[in-house]
C-alpha cells in the first residue's frame, strides 16, 4: 500500500490539515527560495527521534551539536551563524535575546507534524514579519486536528528513559483538544576515544545526566469554516550536567544547567473571503535558567530570568488575481534579570513592520517586500545601547520553464541583520554597547525539477542553488588591549551550492524512497588583510559536507539507513594543521514494523546509531557517543 | 608570567652554588649573552593547545611545539608558567590541573597531578628555592615540592585565589586575588614554611610579581576596571605596581601598570584599563630616579599578554595576541620603540626563559 502513498497524503488528517500539507508541498517544489520540509510521515519513515537529527539531513545546514543526550545544538544557515537563524514554534517565535541563539534539544520530535526551513526570503507573503526579519527560519509544527492518540516508549544506551503521551480528540464538533506530555532521563555517561598525540585517552563522558519534563496543552476552535483559533500552553523543565569539553589529564566536571520555560500563545486565522485573510497571534514567554559550577575554591550559581511578550498580525490581501500584498506587523518587549554583578537588567522594545508583494502571471512569479524594523533598548541600572532603525529589503522571481514540466528557475536577494544580543551588548567585561547590527546579504540563483512517475519510480526532486553572500559587521570577540570586548569587526564571504536530490517508487512488495544532499560551502574570513587568518575557511566550516537517506518498506519489515557526512574543517579562525579537525561519516539504521489492529496500530523500532563506533567531533574535544542504541514501542489509537 | 626574566637568572646562579660545590664559591658569576630562549605558549581555553618552543634570538626563527616532539602527546591545557631550576624545566599547566618537570629536551620526567580527592586545584605560579620549587594553587595554597625526588613536602595555605609568586629575603610573597575581590599579598618564611603576615595591598593582585635589583617585590593589582559605567569615579582603583619592600614588609604605590618586567634597575611597564582605553602605554619606570619614559607606541599592538627582558642582554620582548591567531613575539625593542622583529609563537605566549 505504501507505495502508492504520495508525498501528499496523510492518515487519519481532516481534509483542512490535508489543505495545508498540500500548500507546503508545492511550496517547496514552487518556492522562489529553497524551502525544506519534513512531514511527520518521512520523520517517521526516517526513524528520526530528535529535531536536530532531522535538520542534520537539511542542505546548507550545520548543526553545532555539543554531544551527549542533552547537549547544546544550535543550526546554521549557510554559515551565517546560530543567531540568524529564528526557530518558529507553531507559528510564533521562540527568541533569546541573551544569547540569540535557540537550543534545538528543547524540542521534542514526538509530537511534530512538520518541520521546514527556508533559507532566504520566503515567498509565502502571509507570515508574521518575524520571519522576514531572518536570514533563515526553522519552522516547527505541532498542529494537527487529528483524533488519533499515542502512548510511547523509547529506551536505549545511556540509560535512555523516555516515555510519551499524545491525547488527541474533538470535544465537541468545532473544538479540538490535544494534550502532550513527555518525560527524558538519561544518565549520558558514555565510553569515548580520543589521542592526544601517540597517547589514547579512553574515558568515560561524565557529568552529562539529563532530567527533562516537556508539556503542551493545545485547543483548536472552529467557529466557523473561515475561522480558527489556536491556544497553546508549553511548560519545560530540565536539569542537566554539562561534561564541558575534554580536558587533557583533568576529567573534573562539574556545571550543570537547569532551565525552565514556560509560554502561552493564541493564534487566531480568518479567512475573510477569497481576497482578503487575516491572521494575528500573541505570545507570554517565561524563561529561567540556573547555570551552576563549583571549584577547589569557589561555587557559582549564576541565574538569569528573561520574560517575552509578542504580537503579530498580517493582513493579506489579493486585488488582482495576479497581485497580492500583505502587511504585517509585530511588536516584542524582552527584559532580562541576571543575579550576576554589574547586571543593567536591560530590556528590549522590537517593532517590525513587513509590506510585502507577490505578482504571478502564467508561469513567473515575483516577490518582493520591505520590512522596517524599530529597536528601543532600555535598561534599569545604566545607559542601554542606542536605538536602532533600519530598512531590510528582499525581492525574489521563479519561473516555470516550460509548460507541462514542474521544472523552475529562481533567483532571490535578500539583506536583513541581527541585533546584538544582550550578551554581546552588556555582558560582564565583554559587552560593547557600542554594537552595531550584524548584517548578512544572501544572493541564491537555483532550480529545482520535480516529476512523478508511475512503475518502480513514482517521484523524483533535484534542486541545485547557487548563493554568494556573507556577514559584515559580524560581532566578534576580539583582545584589545589585554581584554576581550565584542567589536562589529569580522566580515565573511560566502559561496556556495547546495543540492537535494529525493525520489521514491516500489518494486513489488517493496517500496523505496531514497534522499540525499551535498552541500559545497566556501566561507572565509576576509576581516583584515594583516591577520594570520586573512581568506581562511571560518571556523567549524567544512568546505563539502552532506547527508543520504534510503528507506525500504515492506510488509514484514521496513529499514532506513542515514548517513550524514561531513569534510574536514578547522576549530579556529586560523587553518592550521593543529587546528584542522578530520571529517566523519555517522551511520545510522533502523528497523521497524507497524502492526495494525483495527483502528489501533503497534508500532515497533529499533536503531541503531552511529555504527562506525567513532567518537568523532563536532566541536573540538566534545566527542559524540560512539555506537548507540534505541529502541521505540509506539502505541496509536 | 614573565616577571621571572631576572629572577631566573639569580637561580641559576644560586644554583650554580648549590651544585657545584668544587667550584670556589668567590668566582664571579660570569653573564654570557643568551643565544636562545624557551617560549611558553597558555594556548586556548579548552583548547588542549599548550605548548613550549624555542626561539633563536640571533635568527628570530623558533620551532614546532618541542613538547610534543619529545613526548609524543600534547602539554594539555593552559601552561600558565615556566620555570628553570637546576637542569630541569617545571610547567604549571592549570587547565590539565597538573606540574610536569622536563629534561632539557622537554621529555618529562614526572606529572604530578594537582588534585584534592576528585577536585583540580589549578597550579598557578612557580619559584624555585633552595631545592624546592614552590607552586600557588587554587586551593589557597603554597605546595612545596622538593626538587631532587619531585614528591610534594608540604603546603601552607595562604589565601584565596594565590596567583603570582616571587621569593626575596628568605621569604616568599603570593599575590592573593581572591578571584578579584582580595587585596593581599601573603609572606610565607620560606626556610620554617610558615606564613608570617598578610600585607594589603590595592585591589586584586594577580599574576605580575617580579624581584627587582633594589631586593624589593613589584606586583600589579588590577583594580576593579576603573571607568567601569557602574562605578563612582571615587571608587575607581586603578590597575596599579606596588612596591613590596622585603625588609618591612609593607607596600607602597608606585605608578599605573597592567604587565610587568625588571632589569637593571628598571620596571618595563604595559599598562591599559578595559573601560578606559585612552590611558594606555608603554613606558620605563626608573626605579631610582621615580620617572617613566616612554618604552614604545603600544597602539601598534592587538592585545599584548605580556612582557619579557632578556636577562643577559636587556632585550624586551613584547607578547601580541591577534584574534584567532597565534600570539607574535615582538622583539627586541630597540631604543626609537621600534620593533626589531616580529614571529608568530603558539597560542597567548606568556613567557620567555633566556639561555
Amino acid at each position: 500500500m505504501c507505495c502508492h502513498t504520495s508525498l501528499l497524503s496523510a492518515q487519519n488528517i481532516t481534509i483542512d490539515t490535508v489543505e495545508v500539507n498540500a500548500r507546503r508541498l508545492r511550496d517547496a517544489e514552487r518556492a522562489a527560495t529553497p524551502i525544506q520540509t519534513f512531514e511527520r510521515e518521512e520523520l517517521e519513515r526516517m526513524g528520526i527521534n530528535a529535531v536536530s537529527d532531522a535538520v542534520k539531513h537539511m542542505s546548507g545546514v550545520q548543526v553545532k551539536d555539543y554531544g551527549g543526550i542533552g547537549g547544546l545544538k544550535t543550526i546554521s544557515v549557510r554559515s551565517l551563524g546560530a543567531q540568524h537563524t529564528a526557530v518558529m514554534y507553531d507559528g510564533v517565535a521562540v527568541s533569546d535575546c541573551q544569547t540569540g541563539q535557540v537550543d534545538i534539544s528543547r524540542y521534542a520530535i514526538d509530537n511534530v507534524e512538520s518541520l521546514s526551513l527556508t533559507i532566504g526570503q520566503s515567498d509565502n507573503i502571509f507570515q508574521s514579519a518575524k520571519q522576514t526579519a531572518s536570514a533563515g527560519v526553522l519552522n516547527i509544527s505541532t498542529q494537527n486536528l487529528s483524533t488519533e492518540s499515542m502512548a510511547r516508549f523509547r529506551t536505549g544506551s545511556y540509560g535512555l528513559v523516555n516515555p510519551t503521551l499524545l491525547f488527541r480528540s474533538f470535544i465537541s464538533p468545532k473544538l479540538h483538544f490535544s494534550a502532550y506530555a513527555d518525560y527524558q532521563r538519561a544518565d549520558g555517561v558514555y565510553r569515548f576515544h580520543m589521542m592526544n598525540g601517540s597517547k589514547s585517552i579512553d574515558e568515560k563522558r561524565n557529568n552529562s545526566d539529563i532530567n527533562a519534563w516537556r508539556g503542551e496543552l493545545n485547543l483548536t476552535w472552529l467557529p466557523t469554516a473561515n475561522q480558527t483559533l489556536n491556544v497553546k500552553a508549553y511548560l519545560f523543565d530540565s536539569d542537566r550536567g554539562l561534561p564541558g569539553s575534554v580536558v587533557y589529564d583533568n576529567p573534573y566536571a562539574a556545571e550543570r544547567s537547569h532551565d525552565r520555560n514556560y509560554f502561552g500563545q493564541l493564534n487566531y486565522e480568518n479567512h475573510l473571503s477569497d481576497r482578503w485573510k487575516l491572521r494575528a497571534s500573541a505570545k507570554y514567554n517565561w524563561t529561567w535558567s540556573q547555570y551552576t559550577d563549583k571549584d577547589i575554591a569557589r561555587e557559582v550559581d549564576d541565574r538569569f530570568r528573561q520574560t517575552e511578550l509578542y504580537a503579530s498580525a498580517v493582513l493579506w490581501h489579493q486585488p488582482t488575481d495576479r497581485w497580492e500584498v500583505s502587511l504585517a506587523q509585530d511588536m516584542g518587549y524582552n527584559y532580562l534579570h541576571a543575579n550576576t554583578p554589574q547586571c543593567i537588567f536591560p530590556s528590549r522594545y522590537t517593532l517590525l513592520t513587513a509590506l510585502a508583494s507577490r505578482y504571478t502571471a502564467g508561469r513567473f512569479t515575483a516577490t518582493a517586500s520591505l520590512l522596517n524594523t524599530v529597536i528601543i533598548e532600555e535598561a534599569k541600572e545604566d545607559k542601554p545601547a542606542d536605538d536602532r532603525h533600519r530598512l531590510s529589503p528582499a525581492v525574489s522571481v521563479s519561473m516555470r520553464l516550460l509548460n507541462h514540466t514542474n521544472w523552475r528557475l529562481r533567483a532571490s536577494y535578500k539583506d536583513i541583520f541581527r541585533n546584538p544580543t544582550f550578551n554581546d551588548l552588556y555582558y560582564l567585561m565583554l559587552g560593547n554597547r557600542n554594537l552595531q547590527p550584524e548584517k548578512t546579504q544572501q544572493w541564491n540563483l537555483g532550480t529545482v525539477w520535480s516529476e512523478s512517475f508511475s512503475g518502480w519510480l513514482t517521484y523524483v526532486n533535484i534542486s541545485a542553488d547557487a548563493y554568494y553572500g556573507g556577514v559584515t559587521d559580524k560581532i566578534v570577540a576580539i583582545p584589545k588591549m589585554f581584554f576581550w570586548t565584542m567589536f562589529n569587526i569580522g566580515k565573511v564571504e560566502t559561496k556556495g551550492v547546495d543540492i537535494t536530490l529525493s525520489a521514491q517508487g516500489g518494486v513489488q512488495k517493496v517500496c523505496w524512497y531514497a534522499s540525499a544532499t551535498y552541500n559545497y560551502m566556501d566561507a572565509h574570513d576576509v576581516t583584515d588583510r594583516s591577520l594570520a587568518s586573512w581568506h581562511d575557511q571560518l571556523p567549524y566550516t567544512p568546505l563539502h559536507s552532506g547527508s543520504a537517506s534510503i528507506t525500504l518498506e515492506h510488509p514484514i519489515v521496513c529499514l532506513t539507513y542515514n548517513l550524514i557526512w561531513t569534510g574536514q574543517r578547522y576549530n579556529m579562525q586560523i587553518n592550521l594543521p593543529t587546528t584542522r579537525m578530520k571529517g566523519y561519516a555517522d551511520h545510522s539504521v533502523s528497523l521497524y514494523r507497524t502492526f495494525n489492529f483495527g483502528k489501533s496500530r503497534l508500532r515497533l523500532q529499533g536503531d541503531i546509531r552511529n555504527i562506525g563506533n567513532k567518537n568523532y567531533e563536532v566541536v573540538r574535544f566534545y566527542p559524540m557517543p560512539g555506537r548507540n542504541y534505541q529502541f521505540t514501542i509506539q502505541y496509536s489509537f | 608570567m614573565k616577571k621571572y626574566a631576572i629572577y631566573a637568572l639569580a637561580l641559576a646562579a644560586i644554583t650554580f652554588a648549590a651544585c657545584s660545590e668544587d667550584d670556589d664559591d668567590n668566582s664571579p658569576v660570569v653573564i654570557t649573552p643568551s643565544t636562545s630562549a624557551v617560549v611558553l605558549n597558555t594556548g586556548n581555553w579548552g583548547g588542549n593547545d599548550a605548548s613550549i618552543m624555542r626561539y633563536d634570538i640571533s635568527t628570530h626563527a623558533i620551532t614546532a611545539d618541542l613538547y610534543a616532539a619529545a613526548n609524543n602527546e600534547g602539554l594539555g591545557d593552559l601552561a600558565q608558567d615556566i620555570i628553570k631550576y637546576g637542569s630541569k624545566y617545571y610547567v604549571t599547566v592549570t587547565g590539565s590541573s597538573k606540574l610536569v618537570v622536563l629534561d632539557k629536551n622537554m621529555k618529562v620526567i614526572k606529572t604530578i597531578p594537582f588534585m584534592k580527592g576528585e577536585t583540580p586545584t589549578q597550579p598557578r605560579y612557580m619559584a624555585g628555592v633552595n631545592g624546592n620549587v614552590y607552586v600557588t594553587a587554587y586551593d589557597g595554597c603554597i605546595t612545596r615540592i622538593d626538587t631532587t625526588n619531585y614528591s610534594i613536602t608540604g603546603t601552607v595555605e595562604v589565601g584565596a585565589y594565590p596567583e603570582g609568586l616571587s621569593y626575596a629575603n628568605g621569604k616568599l610573597y603570593a599575590n592573593c586575588s581572591g578571584y578579584g575581590a582580595g587585596n593581599t599579598v601573603a609572606v610565607v618564611d620560606e626556610k620554617t614554611f610558615t606564613k608570617k603576615k598578610d600585607i594589603t595591598v590595592l585591589l586584586n593582585p594577580y599574576t605580575e610579581s617580579v624581584v627587582a635589583d633594589d631586593g624589593n617585590v613589584y606586583i600589579v593589582s588590577n583594580g576593579n576596571y576603573a571607568g567601569s559605567p557602574k562605578l563612582d569615579p571615587a571608587d575607581y582603583v586603578y590597575a596599579t605596581v606596588q612596591r613590596i619592600d622585603t625588609k618591612t614588609d609593607e607596600a607602597t604605590e608606585v605608578c599605573r601598570g597592567t604587565f610587568i618586567a625588571t632589569y637593571n634597575n628598571k620596571l618595563y611597564v604595559l599598562y591599559s584599563e578595559y573601560y578606559l582605553p585612552d590611558t594606555k602605554k608603554a613606558f620605563v619606570y626608573d626605579l631610582a630616579t621615580k620617572t617613566e619614559t616612554p618604552l614604545t607606541d603600544i597602539s601598534q599592538f592587538s592585545s599584548p599578554v605580556g612582557i619579557n627582558v632578556d636577562p643577559t642582554r636587556g632585550d624586551i620582548y613584547i607578547f601580541d595576541s591577534a584574534w584567532g591567531s597565534p600570539a607574535t613575539i615582538c622583539g627586541p625593542v630597540k631604543a626609537d620603540g621600534t620593533i626589531a622583529n616580529k614571529v608568530a609563537a603558539g597560542f597567548a605566549t606568556v613567557k620567555m626563559i633566556f639561555e
